[in-house]
């Protein structure tokens, strides 16, 4: 009963007869699974029995958890929108400190252009006591020939002051004057003025400021 | 069922309730409806719009404008962050309420508190800042152009009504340092003199604007509508202008004007290989913070404003023309009188001296008239004329400054029989400073004129430089005449008049000159001039000294000194080596010996 019967090659049904195409090599003929070694005629065949019904499916889970994604999505997208809101206040904190600094930026700029001044240059200069220079000389450093002949600066040569120092408009407000009154005391008690140095006649040597300290040969 | 009838009227009364709920809920809805029907139906676009209208902001963004920079990108002019302190009156009352942050309570203040506190920050007098809060004005200016730092102290007191507007202010750091040449601006922002006006399109940049929605509290809505249309910020100009060298010619020509007491005086320092001006020096110079207070005169630089006749400077080109044109070598011999007698016109020298025989040369280092009208004898009128031109004589000189002086130079058709003569020496047509430096270094520079130059280039926001062509020179003289002319200039101060000009271990040379200065009578004044060239063999530097007007007695004027010490200036900053060659000018005389009285 359990064997199949068998087909014969035969059987198979010639594809390509009749026709031009070439035949192709016949089709291996049909078997049934080989038999269990030990014998399809004393297998015992499983007894047939009442298998529990599948749970029926509710759907709940799909639903729990399409509304967490929801839930999640909403509550990503309100973190974003209030990260981004707030944010937007940082951002007004920022722009203040940029203008802020940009400020302060361009004051010490303007403070700096108005001491690099070239009248205000010559002025701080001369209350250093320098004057201006003398003939100068050239020294050829290709073929080390001196041309000109230099001469010592004159210390009544004092640069002239006729171009008055730049004007502060709007009062003393200004950069270049001082910039306020409150802060420049602030940091004057910040950063107390270096003490003015003091030398002694070894060292000044004649002179107003100490002679640089030089190498000695051989040392 | 006795209570049957009751619970029937319960039931009646419960519905008609119910009716009469359902009506008004009807009602109610309708009128929404018909609410919403307006609203969304009948004007919807308008109403959306005037949603939008009080969400928009739209503000438009300023362009920085562009600072002016001298040849070595220092900032001479530049635009600073500003305020203006304004105020809307009505809201200042004699006490108000305001919020104490430390107490966190409202506190009843008086303004004359306020005013007291404000009043040291704003170095304003009480009296004064208190009748410019007080009135009935919504919009009154307090003070203007204040620093970031005192609107911030300002804003921290709390005056109702008080209010800062950002405006830009412009910045010279230099201040009078090359004022007359930077011109300035309005406290409202308008060009008013100078490169501030002729290159305010250059300067000025375009506006932006930017649109976008607020909130309630005026914080910007993320994600909503915005654009933005991003602001152009004006170039920056750079200058062929050096301020240090400006300002020593200004210190310099201040003291020379001072020693004179003269009108006005002015040095024009310019490169003789490039045409580009180094510095436009005027004995007073505006402050552009403070145009007020120099006279009017003084916010142009009078080398490009202020003609003149030129003098004996003039003969550069009367000389070079017959060098050029007339077949006059240097050494060519003249018997030169002290007058002479010229188509029926006299011509006489400034000075009684002998009958000299002199060469070509001699004639132009003690500049004697008789001598230079035999001289440019050499050549016709129409050439000479021709010459004058072909140096920019009466023609404008662009350099980018608003309203300069072309000079006056007639044709010779219009000439009467003495201006024929009087042109010769420099008189009969009037040149500016600017004129003369040119003249000399068309001369210097083997004969080629350069356009002088001012503004080198201009920088866009990005950095990027456009240079401001100037085209390449024209020829006007021979480089054989141009060297024999620097040697003629060179005994100028060798041997002339120009004596103070020398500096040590480098040769020079250069022309005096002294123009009458016509006035509403006549002539009744003088124009004093010296123009050094340097160093000859390899000439650099051209520095043209004028002094218009000075006291006193006319043998005694002297701007040599002045020239020469601007001239060892430049020499010095652009390290220009000395030479030390020897001298190689003309002889003055035909004969032994060279020395004679003047």
């Amino acid at each position: 009963m359990t064997a199949q019967p068998h087909r014969p090659a035969m059987q198979q049904p010639n594809l390509t007869d009749g026709s031009a195409a070439r035949q192709l090599t016949p089709a291996a003929p049909w078997r049934p699974a080989a038999p269990s070694e030990s014998g399809s005629s004393t297998r015992r065949r499983t007894p047939l029995s009442v298998v529990p019904a599948p749970l029926p499916k509710t759907g709940r889970g799909f639903i729990a958890l399409c509304a967490m994604m929801l839930i999640a999505a909403l509550g990503v997208v309100l973190a974003v929108n209030i990260t981004v809101s707030n944010r937007q206040y940082d951002l007004v904190t920022l722009r203040a400190e940029h203008t802020d600094l940009t400020q302060t930026n361009e004051r010490l700029t303007q403070q700096a252009e108005h001491l690099a001044a070239p009248q205000n240059l010559a002025a701080q200069a001369s209350s250093l006591g320098m004057v201006m220079p003398g003939d100068i000389a050239a020294i050829d450093l290709g073929t080390g020939a001196v041309t000109g002949q230099a001469t010592a600066a004159d210390a009544e040569n004092k640069p002239t002051d006729f171009v008055a120092a730049p004007s502060v408009p709007h009062g003393p407000n200004q950069a270049g004057a001082e910039p306020d009154e409150k802060p420049t005391a602030q940091d004057e008690a910040a950063t107390p003025a270096p003490a003015e140095p003091e030398f002694d006649p070894a060292e000044l040597n004649g002179g107003s400021i100490p002679a640089p300290q030089l190498q000695t040969p051989g040392r | 069922m006795a209570h049957a009838p009751v619970a029937s009227d319960t039931l009646h009364l419960s519905a008609r309730r119910l009716r009469v709920g359902v009506a008004v809920a009807l009602v109610l809805l309708l009128i929404l409806g018909l609410r919403l029907m307006f609203v969304q139906g009948v004007d919807a676009a308008g109403h959306a719009q005037k949603a939008m209208d009080e969400r928009l902001r739209s503000i438009t963004l300023t362009p920085d404008r562009g600072s002016i920079l001298d040849r070595e990108g220092r900032v001479l002019a530049s635009s600073v962050q500003r305020y203006d302190l304004v105020v809307d009156q009505r809201l200042v009352t004699e006490e108000y309420k305001r919020w104490n942050r430390e107490t966190n309570s409202q506190q009843v203040v008086r303004l004359d508190d306020d005013v007291a506190t404000l009043a040291p920050i704003l170095s304003m007098d009480p009296d004064e800042l208190k009748q410019r809060l007080v009135g009935e004005r919504p919009y009154r200016v307090v003070l203007r152009g204040v620093t970031p730092e005192v609107k911030n102290g300002a804003m921290e007191v709390r005056v109702p009504g008080l209010l800062a507007e950002p405006v830009a202010e412009r910045s010279y750091p230099n201040g009078a340092v090359a004022g007359n040449i930077l011109g300035f601006i309005s406290d409202d922002g308008q060009p008013l003199e100078g490169l501030e006006v002729s290159q305010d399109e250059q300067l000025a940049g375009t506006p932006g604007t930017r649109t976008y929605e607020i909130g309630r509290d005026g914080i910007r809505i993320p994600n909503a509508e915005f654009s933005e249309t991003p602001a152009v910020d004006g170039k920056d100009i750079r200058l062929t202008i050096d301020q240090d060298v400006q300002w020593f010619a200004q210190e310099a020509i201040a003291t020379k004007a001072a020693q004179y007491n003269a009108a006005w005086a002015n040095v024009v320092v310019q490169d003789v290989k490039t045409g580009e001006i180094l510095a436009m020096a005027d004995n007073q110079t505006v402050d552009p913070s403070n145009p007020q207070g120099t006279d009017s005169l003084f916010w142009r630089p009078t080398s490009f404003t202020q003609s003149y006749e030129p003098g004996s400077t003039g003969k550069v080109a009367t000389f070079a023309t017959a060098l050029e044109k007339g077949g006059v070598k240097p050494l060519d011999e003249y018997s030169v009188p002290n007058q002479q007698e010229f188509e029926g016109h006299i011509i006489n020298d400034s000075l009684p001296h002998a009958t000299y025989d002199m060469t070509t040369a001699g004639i132009f280092t003690r500049s004697y008239n008789t001598g230079t009208v035999q001289v440019a004898n050499s050549v016709d009128t129409a050439t000479r004329f021709d010459f004058m031109e072909k140096l920019g004589f009466g023609q404008p000189i662009d350099i980018g400054l608003p309203g300069g002086n072309q000079g006056i130079l007639a044709p010779p058709d219009q000439w009467d029989g003495r201006q024929k003569y009087t042109t010769m020496f420099g008189q009969g047509y009037t040149v500016t400073s600017l004129h003369t430096a040119q003249m000399f270094q068309t001369v210097a520079n083997g004969g080629v004129k350069m356009q002088p130059r001012l503004i080198d280039s201009y920088i866009d926001a990005d950095g990027i430089e456009h240079r401001a062509d100037s085209g390449e020179g024209t020829r006007v003289y021979s480089e054989q005449t141009s060297q024999e002319m620097l040697k003629l200039m060179e005994g100028v101060v060798q041997e002339g008049t120009g004596g103070d000009a020398r500096i040590p271990g480098y040769r020079v040379g250069g022309k005096t000159g002294t123009g009458q200065a016509a006035g509403a009578g006549g002539y009744d004044g003088h124009t004093t001039s010296f123009t050094a060239v340097a160093p000859l063999d390899d000439p650099r530097f051209v520095v043209s000294v004028a002094v218009h007007r000075p006291q006193g007695y006319w043998r005694d004027w002297k701007v040599t000194d002045t020239a020469g010490q601007v001239m060892g200036y430049l020499l010095n900053k652009y390290n220009v080596p000395p030479t030390d060659a020897e001298p190689q000018h003309y002889d003055v005389f035909t004969e032994e010996p060279q020395k004679r009285p003047w």
